[in-house]
C-alpha cells in the first residue's frame, strides 16, 4: 500500500479514536462492570438474594392460582411469572396483562421469595408500571442501564450501537497502518519512554484482544441499534412496517386456539419439568389462562456451559403439564440468521460459562477501554512533546486532564455506586453523576495529569476497599461472619472488592507523581524545532518496533 | 475441579505466548530451538483449548478459548521485558 494512502489510514485511526475515545472508555468500563450485573451484583445488591433461595413449584402454583381469582377476565390475556433468583429477576413478580394495543392495562405484584408475601400492587399502563418498578434502580440494574444506553433512552441506544461500529472502524484502520503486526505482537518496552511505552501496551491489548474488541464492536453495534433501526427497518421490508405482526411471527411464544372448556392450569408440573431440564428458569409466560388449550412458554438460560448458548423456549401444554417442543430465541428466524442471532447477546455479555467466561470477559472488557484510554494518551503525547500538532503543550494538557477527570473520575463513581447501594440506595443516580462530574474539576485542580489519576486511583481503592466493612454495619449477612457458609456467593464479592480496592491503591502508591524531567525537556525541545510536514506525517511510524528492541 | 481445569487452561494460554516472546528475541541464533519453541507453544495452545473441553460444550469451549489466548498473552507480552532482561543481564 502506498504510504500516503497509509497515512490517511493513520490519520483516520487517530482522529476517530481522540474524538470518540472517552465515549468508547466509558461504555468498556460500565460493559466490563455489566458482565458481573447478574448473578453477581444483583446477589451483592438485594439482601433477599444474600442467602440461597430455592424455588417451590407448588407454592407458586398455589400464589398465581389465588390471585388470579380476584383479576378481570380481560387481564388474563396474557400472564407472566418472573421467577426469583440472582441469575432470573430477583424476587418474584406475577404480571396479569390484557391484549397488546392502546388500551392495554396490568397488574403487576411483586412478592418476598423467600416468605411470598406480598410487596408491592401496581395497576395500569404496563409501560407506567415497568417505570414505576424502576424508579429506585439497584446499582446493578443502574449500571447495566448506563452500559446500554448511558440512561439517555433511544438516542442512547442509537449512540452506544455507533459507537460499536467506531470501535470497528479503528480496528480496520489499526490493522492497515500497522504493518508489522507479528513483530508488534511480541513487543513491550516499558523503559524506553513513556510515549513507547503507552503505544506498545496499545499494541499489544489490541492485537491480542483482536477477535474480542471485534466481537465486542460488532455484537454491540447489533444491540444497540437492533431495536431502534434494524427492527422497523425490517418490519417496513417484509410486513409494511408492523413491527407487532413481525416480532409475533417470529416469537417462540403463540397465542393458542382457544376451546372454550375450562381446565385447571398445572403452573407446579411445568414448572417442576423446567427446572429438571438444568440451567436457570427465569420465567413463564401463560397464554389462554383457563381453557383447556392454554400453552406456557418457560424461558430458560444455561450458565454453566453445559447447554445450549442460547436462551430456550419451552413449550407446554398447560392443562397437563406436557412438554410440546423447545426453541431458542431465534430458531424460527431460520437459515444462518437464526443461529448467528442467537448467539450475539451471550457472546457480548459472556452469559455462557459461568464465572469464568465473565472473569475473562470483564478482564477483556477493562482493555478495549484501556486501548481508548491509551490512544489519547498517546495522540496527546505526539502533540504535546512529539513533534505533531499545532497548538501549545498546555492545550493537549488540557485535553488530557479531561480525559484523566473523565475516565478515572468514572472508575471513582463506580466504586462510589457500592457505598450508595447500602448507604443511600433512592440517590443511586444522582450520587453516581455528583461524584463523576466531581472528578473533571478535580482532576484539573491538581499539579500535574499524574497528580490527578493517583488521586482518583487511589480514591476508588480505598472506596472499595471500605465496601466490606459497610456491609458488616448495615447488613445482617457480611464477610466477617460467612464462616456458617449460608452467604459465600456475598462474602466472595465482599473479598473481591477488598483485593480490588486494595490492588487500587497498590497502582496508585506506584504511579510516578510527574514526568521524568528529561523527557519532558526533550519533548519540548523537539516541539521548538518545529517539525517540517514529512516530519509529522511520519511520527507514526517511528513507533514501530525495530528488531529485537525487547532486550535492549 | 472445575477451577483447577481453568487456571490450567490459562496457564497454558500464558505459557505458551511466553515461549513464543522468549523464542522470537531471544533465540535468533538458533532456528532448531526457535521451532521447538513454537511446536511446544502450538501443544500448550492446544492442550489448553482441550482442556476445556472437558467443562464446556464444544461451541463455548472454543469462544472462551480465544477470550483465553488474549488474556493468557497480555500478561505474558507484559512480563516477558523483566523475564528477558533478567536472563540477559
Amino acid at each position: 500500500m502506498q504510504r500516503d494512502t497509509l497515512k490517511k489510514f493513520y490519520i483516520v485511526h487517530s482522529w476517530v479514536g481522540v474524538i470518540t475515545g472517552i465515549l468508547l472508555f466509558i461504555i468498556c468500563f460500565s460493559g466490563a462492570l455489566s458482565v458481573f450485573g447478574s448473578p453477581d451484583l444483583k446477589l451483592w445488591s438485594n439482601p433477599s438474594l444474600h442467602t440461597k433461595t430455592s424455588i417451590d413449584p407448588a407454592a407458586i402454583d398455589q400464589l398465581v392460582e389465588r390471585y388470579a381469582v380476584d383479576v378481570p377476565e380481560a387481564l388474563k390475556h396474557e400472564v407472566m411469572v418472573l421467577l426469583p433468583g440472582a441469575e432470573a429477576f430477583g424476587d418474584l413478580y406475577i404480571w396479569f396483562e390484557s391484549e397488546h394495543g392502546p388500551e392495554e392495562q396490568a397488574i403487576a405484584l411483586h412478592f418476598d421469595p423467600s416468605t411470598l408475601e406480598l410487596i408491592e400492587r401496581l395497576e395500569g399502563n404496563p409501560e407506567v408500571i415497568f417505570a414505576q418498578s424502576r424508579a429506585v434502580l439497584t446499582m446493578e440494574q443502574f449500571i447495566t442501564q448506563f452500559h446500554a444506553n448511558l440512561h439517555m433512552g433511544k438516542l442512547g441506544l442509537i449512540l452506544t450501537g455507533l459507537l460499536g461500529l467506531t470501535l470497528m472502524a479503528s480496528i480496520v484502520t489499526g490493522l492497515i497502518i500497522h504493518r508489522k503486526i507479528l513483530k508488534e505482537m511480541f513487543t513491550f518496552r516499558p523503559w524506553r519512554s513513556l510515549r513507547l511505552m503507552l503505544t506498545d501496551t496499545h499494541k499489544v491489548l489490541s492485537v491480542w484482544g483482536i477477535l474480542f474488541h471485534g466481537m465486542i464492536g460488532f455484537t454491540g453495534a447489533f444491540l444497540g441499534l437492533a431495536t431502534i433501526i434494524l427492527l422497523p427497518a425490517a418490519a417496513l421490508v417484509s410486513f409494511q412496517g408492523d413491527q407487532e405482526k413481525l416480532l409475533e411471527t417470529f416469537q417462540p411464544e403463540h397465542m393458542p386456539r382457544l376451546s372454550g372448556e375450562p381446565a385447571n392450569m398445572s403452573i407446579d408440573k411445568v414448572l417442576r419439568h423446567s427446572l429438571s431440564l438444568g440451567g436457570v428458569t427465569r420465567s413463564i409466560i401463560i397464554l389462554g389462562w383457563g381453557d383447556k388449550n392454554a400453552l406456557a412458554f418457560t424461558n430458560t438460560v444455561n450458565v454453566d456451559g453445559t447447554g445450549e448458548m442460547a436462551s430456550e423456549t419451552h413449550n407446554y401444554q398447560l392443562s397437563s403439564g406436557k412438554h410440546l417442543a423447545r426453541a431458542t430465541a431465534f430458531e424460527m428466524v431460520g437459515g444462518v440468521s437464526g443461529p448467528v442471532l442467537d448467539l450475539i447477546a451471550p457472546l457480548h455479555f459472556g452469559a455462557f460459562g459461568g464465572l469464568t467466561v465473565r472473569i475473562i470477559w470483564g478482564l477483556l472488557g477493562l482493555s478495549t477501554a484501556l486501548i481508548a484510554a491509551t490512544g489519547i494518551m498517546i495522540w496527546v503525547e505526539r502533540r504535546a512533546y512529539g513533534a505533531e500538532g499545532k497548538l501549545s503543550p498546555e492545550n493537549y494538557l488540557r485535553l488530557n486532564k479531561f480525559t484523566i477527570g473523565s475516565c478515572s473520575g468514572l472508575v471513582l463513581a463506580c466504586a462510589s455506586l457500592f457505598w450508595s447501594q447500602r448507604l443511600a440506595p433512592e440517590f443511586i443516580m444522582a450520587l453516581f453523576f455528583c461524584v463523576w462530574a466531581m472528578s473533571i474539576p478535580l482532576a484539573f485542580s491538581m499539579k500535574n495529569n499524574y497528580q490527578s489519576n493517583r488521586l482518583l486511583l487511589g480514591l476508588s481503592g480505598a472506596m472499595l476497599m471500605c465496601v466490606p466493612f459497610i456491609d458488616a454495619l448495615t447488613l445482617e449477612h457480611h464477610l466477617f461472619n460467612s464462616l456458617d457458609g449460608s452467604h459465600n456467593h456475598l462474602a466472595a464479592i465482599d473479598a473481591t472488592l477488598l483485593c480490588i480496592g486494595l490492588a487500587l491503591l497498590g497502582i496508585a502508591k506506584r504511579l510516578p507523581r510527574a514526568r521524568r524531567e528529561e523527557q519532558h525537556k526533550k519533548g519540548r525541545g523537539t516541539k521548538a524545532l518545529k517539525p517540517s510536514n514529512e516530519e509529522v506525517a511520519d511520527d507514526f511510524l517511528e513507533d514501530q518496533p525495530p528488531a529485537a528492541d525487547i532486550v535492549a | 475441579m472445575t477451577s483447577t481445569i481453568f487456571l490450567s487452561s490459562f496457564t497454558g494460554a500464558l505459557l505458551g505466548t511466553l515461549l513464543l516472546t522468549i523464542g522470537r528475541h531471544q533465540w535468533r541464533q538458533s532456528q532448531a530451538r526457535r521451532w521447538l519453541g513454537r511446536a511446544i507453544a502450538i501443544a500448550l495452545y492446544l492442550g489448553s483449548l482441550l482442556l476445556l473441553q472437558l467443562q464446556l460444550d464444544s461451541l463455548q469451549a472454543f469462544f472462551t478459548w480465544l477470550g483465553m489466548l488474549s488474556l493468557g498473552a497480555m500478561p505474558a507480552i507484559f512480563l516477558s521485558p523483566r523475564l528477558i532482561a533478567t536472563k540477559t543481564d
